[in-house]
């Protein structure tokens, strides 16, 4: 296990999103390989919002690849739209039937998804001051509900917009937002409890 | 009953206060993942943009993934598609015993040949595909590792770490089991059924401007609602769900139940309707049997008088603590293609719905697609020759702001075709067949097409038409010619009703009762909608032909190309309660229809069963029947085997 060459950092939007994939998509219907390019883009994505909804590493690598399995077999049935929100579809189903396959989903180990504060591998994780509270924020983000740590990852890994999560989660996008907005009050107001502050600071 | 409260309560005021709030975070989450520096945005409280700046921060964070992951898992899924394409009997495609699967991206460079160890075509069972790809996969991937010569642990190259060696491992696939026949619990209440408004006394009154609010559930599972108009007024609907419930309306409710109406989708469309003093107004959220719970939010604005325009005007418009919205009213004619662009400056997020008449359910709503946070609507076919009403309002709420519309159009851009009825000469028609699958495609400048058939025998005909890239719509005409041979008579077909259900999805089916050696013409178009342009495939069945699933079987089938949907009978009694389930396996993501002996639609499911797979659960009969059972792929163009299990037990 080559840990010490991982680095942890962020992920953002490929900047270049949009304008190569339609031509991408038609090249992967004839050809699976040419889909490459697209794996190589949301590989990342993709797998962060697997590992955010089961907290494991070997079985989001599992599921990342049922959902790129399922995406190349599904090319001849895309039929355009952002790719990005086409391939957290497949993966909301696929982790969909992984949960209903485990009947529920086992109880979350916080030690198991856990920060090392020792950690001393580079990343922003060092660089940001709050460690600390990022390790306090995402043990509360893991005991959310099912359906709630689904929008959160949707929005946030997945980066997806409130329409491409309604679209997803069948749920209008005016109700995405409101529903985040929830999360994320609720979420701050147990992060201040945990903190002892008042709801006034962060 | 429900728990509808006519008195707005704190936190149903609070969604509607701090939507606005809700609209900023959702912004400034996106900037952040741009941009993790990005300025807070005015109008966000700093405590609270700083609290989302952290949760992004921390969520955003790449789990550890070792270096080889993306490269192991590349290979695995695309072997496996390759092999499943190899397997699946697409065409008449030949598969060599042996095949060369060749990567030569970039990133991830092998070569190297597998194998093909059988040859068979898509296996029936579900579970058999699943369990041919696990065993393919093993299979694979011990060629894979014994090519590579590291025996039972190998490696793959990676160019991202020069070509070291990482551990491979091959995860077997699980095999699920069929699903088992479902028992009702003990004590079982059969909840009321969808789409009904209530019991007259449980209807609450509701007033403009008042926010109401109600939980939905199995036990209270509608919420209704009456508006009485004293002046002849425009109202404008709009409602919040958690839930993505959908609400109904109706103009004139008596002992037979509401009518005149229709049922809309949440937000963000709305919807508007015009009253005259005195007349009524009935709103009701409800619950679909297997749908889900939910709180919801229901208001009702007055519309301001319209402003008048025409093509290459353009007006100022604006949206203040009072008026919500902006009415504007044009004239188009059938053939029309028009522009419609708001431009607020950045002062105001807008949202547009664009309306044929000032009754009903947008024909189009456009949030975003401007520039900044503006709507437009551009190249948008008009189908009809009538007023047309455009309603622009704050995507938030509580922003007000300024802003102008600009309407512009292209007078006779294209030909709205005629139905002619009846036939009086050649239509110009393609001849389909029953039992056959056809595709097709709609352009701007021909919207329509026509297919035709004719029928020795009395029968019902099954249409199916499906697209990806339009709603469709449909009609349908049939002729008999009389002894005499001349003229004869026939029926005229209605439009699909797909347009603005709760469930819509992009296909439409129909049943058509035909005559002794009717000649039928079947026109394939969009529902008016939207723009129809795009592919659909139009398939023709004979009711006759439905697969009878009787309780507690299990049959097995498949969705294919030239065979999209596929359709059961099911014969119960009023009373009876119904279960279907459809097990899809990992590779057909499908949705159900339970259909009345007439062909209505009486309940519809995607994702209610295990996986993504499809259940209709526990759904009591009003009547005698035969039923019908439709399954057709998530996505149109899909395919796949799977098995369907029916269980039809008494409700008492």
């Amino acid at each position: 296990m080559m840990r010490e060459q991982q680095t942890r950092s962020f992920i953002h939007p490929s900047a270049d999103e949009a304008p190569d994939e339609a031509e991408i998509m038609r090249l992967a219907r004839a050809d699976p390989a040419r889909f490459a390019p697209i794996y190589e883009r949301y590989f990342r994505r993709i797998y962060a919002y697997c590992w955010r909804r089961v907290d494991s590493e070997v079985e989001a690598e599992d599921l990342t690849s049922q959902v790129f399995t399922r995406a190349l077999g599904a090319l001849p049935g895309y039929r355009g739209g952002r790719v990005v929100a086409w391939l957290f579809r497949i993966a909301h189903n696929v982790v969909a039937n992984h949960y209903r396959a485990r009947s529920r989903r086992s109880q979350v180990s916080l030690e198991a998804i856990s920060f090392d504060p020792t950690d001393d591998r580079p990343g922003p994780g060092q660089q940001v001051v709050e460690a600390e509270e990022w390790q306090a924020l995402r043990a509360l983000v893991a005991g959310l509900p099912d359906d709630r740590r689904e929008l959160l990852a949707l929005k946030v890994t997945g980066g997806l917009t409130a329409k491409e999560i309604g679209e997803i989660v069948d749920r209008s996008p005016g109700a995405v937002r409101v529903e985040l907005h929830r999360i994320i009050k609720e979420l701050r107001a147990q992060h201040c409890a945990v903190y002892d502050r008042p709801e006034g600071e962060r | 009953m429900s728990t509808p409260k006519s008195e707005p309560e704190p936190e149903l005021e609070h969604d509607y206060a701090h939507g606005y709030e809700a609209g900023l975070i959702d912004r400034f989450m996106d900037a952040l993942r741009s941009d993790p520096h990005a300025p807070t945005p005015a109008g966000l409280a700093s405590e609270t943009a700083a609290f989302v700046r952290l949760l992004v921060q921390a969520e955003s964070a790449v789990p550890p993934c070792v270096p080889d992951v993306p490269a192991r898992i590349w290979m695995r899924a695309l072997a496996a598609a390759r092999l499943e394409n190899a397997s699946n009997g697409h065409g008449s495609q030949v598969v060599p015993d042996r095949q060369t699967i060749s990567m030569e991206e970039d990133m991830y460079i092998a070569d190297t040949t597998i194998t093909r160890k059988t040859s068979a075509r898509r296996p029936v069972r579900a579970y058999s595909i699943t369990l041919l790809a696990a065993v393919a996969g093993v299979v694979l991937f011990g060629a894979l590792l014994l090519l590579t010569g590291r025996g039972v642990v190998g490696s793959l190259p990676n160019p991202s770490t020069g070509g070291a060696a990482a551990p491979v491992t091959a995860t077997p696939t699980a095999v699920p089991t069929p699903t088992p026949t479902p028992v009702l619990e003990p004590g079982y209440q059969a909840p009321m059924s969808v789409f009904e408004l209530g019991p007259l006394e449980d209807i609450q009154p509701i007033e403009i401007r008042q926010v109401v609010q109600g939980t939905i559930t199995d036990e209270a599972p509608v919420a209704s609602y009456r508006f009485v108009a004293e002046t002849d007024i425009v109202l404008r609907v709009d409602a919040t769900s958690t839930t993505f419930l959908p609400i109904n309306y109706a103009t004139t409710y008596s002992e037979a139940g509401p009518s005149s109406g229709g049922s809309f989708l949440m937000e963000p469309a709305g919807f508007i309707v015009a009253l005259g003093a005195g007349e009524e107004l009935y709103l009701w959220v409800s619950k679909a049997v297997d749908g889900p719970s939910g709180d919801f939010a229901l208001r009702l604005d007055a519309l301001p008088e319209p402003v008048h325009l025409a093509y290459g005007e353009t007006v100022e418009g604006a949206i203040t603590g009072d008026a919500r919205f902006a009415l504007f009213a044009f004239t188009g004619a059938a053939g029309d293609r028009i522009d419609i662009v708001v431009d607020s400056g950045g002062v105001v997020d807008t949202q547009m719905s664009l309306f044929a008449s000032v009754t009903g359910g947008p024909l189009t709503v456009d949030e975003d697609s401007g520039a900044g946070f503006d709507p437009e609507i551009l190249d948008m076919p008009l189908y009809a020759s009538m007023g047309y009403y455009l309603v622009v309002g704050a995507t938030n709420p509580g922003e007000a702001g300024a802003f102008t519309l600009a309407l512009d159009g292209e007078v006779n851009a294209f030909v709205v075709p005629t139905p002619v009825f009846p036939p009086t000469g050649d239509i110009d028609a393609v001849p389909v067949e029953i039992g056959k699958t056809v595709k097709g495609s709609l352009t701007a400048d021909d919207p329509e097409a026509t297919y035709t058939l004719t029928l020795e025998e009395a029968g019902t005909l099954v249409v199916f038409v499906a697209s990806p890239d339009f709603m469709p719509g449909f009609s349908h005409m049939q002729y008999v010619e009389d002894a005499g041979g001349g003229g004869g008579g026939g029926g005229g077909g209605g439009s699909s009703d797909t347009g603005g259900g709760a469930l819509a999805h992009g296909s439409t089916l129909r049943f058509l009762p035909i005559a002794d050696g009717a000649r039928v013409w079947l026109t394939v178009s969009s529902d008016y909608s939207a723009p129809s342009e795009g592919s659909f495939t139009l398939s023709v069945r004979l009711l006759d032909d439905a697969v009878p699933a009787a309780h507690g079987e299990t049959v097995q089938s498949a969705l294919t190309e030239m065979m999209p949907f596929q359709l059961f009978r099911l014969e119960a009694a009023a009373g009876e309660i119904v279960t279907v389930g459809v097990d899809g396996g990992d590779m057909l993501d499908s949705r159900i229809q339970l259909l009345d002996a007439n062909g209505v639609r009486l309940v519809e499911d995607d994702d209610g069963g295990p996986g993504a797979n499809p259940e209709i659960n526990k759904f009591v009969l009003a009547q005698d029947g035969p039923y019908y059972v439709v399954v057709e792929p998530q996505q149109e163009g899909e395919s796949g085997a799977f098995e369907i299990t029916v269980s039809v037990v008494s409700g008492e």
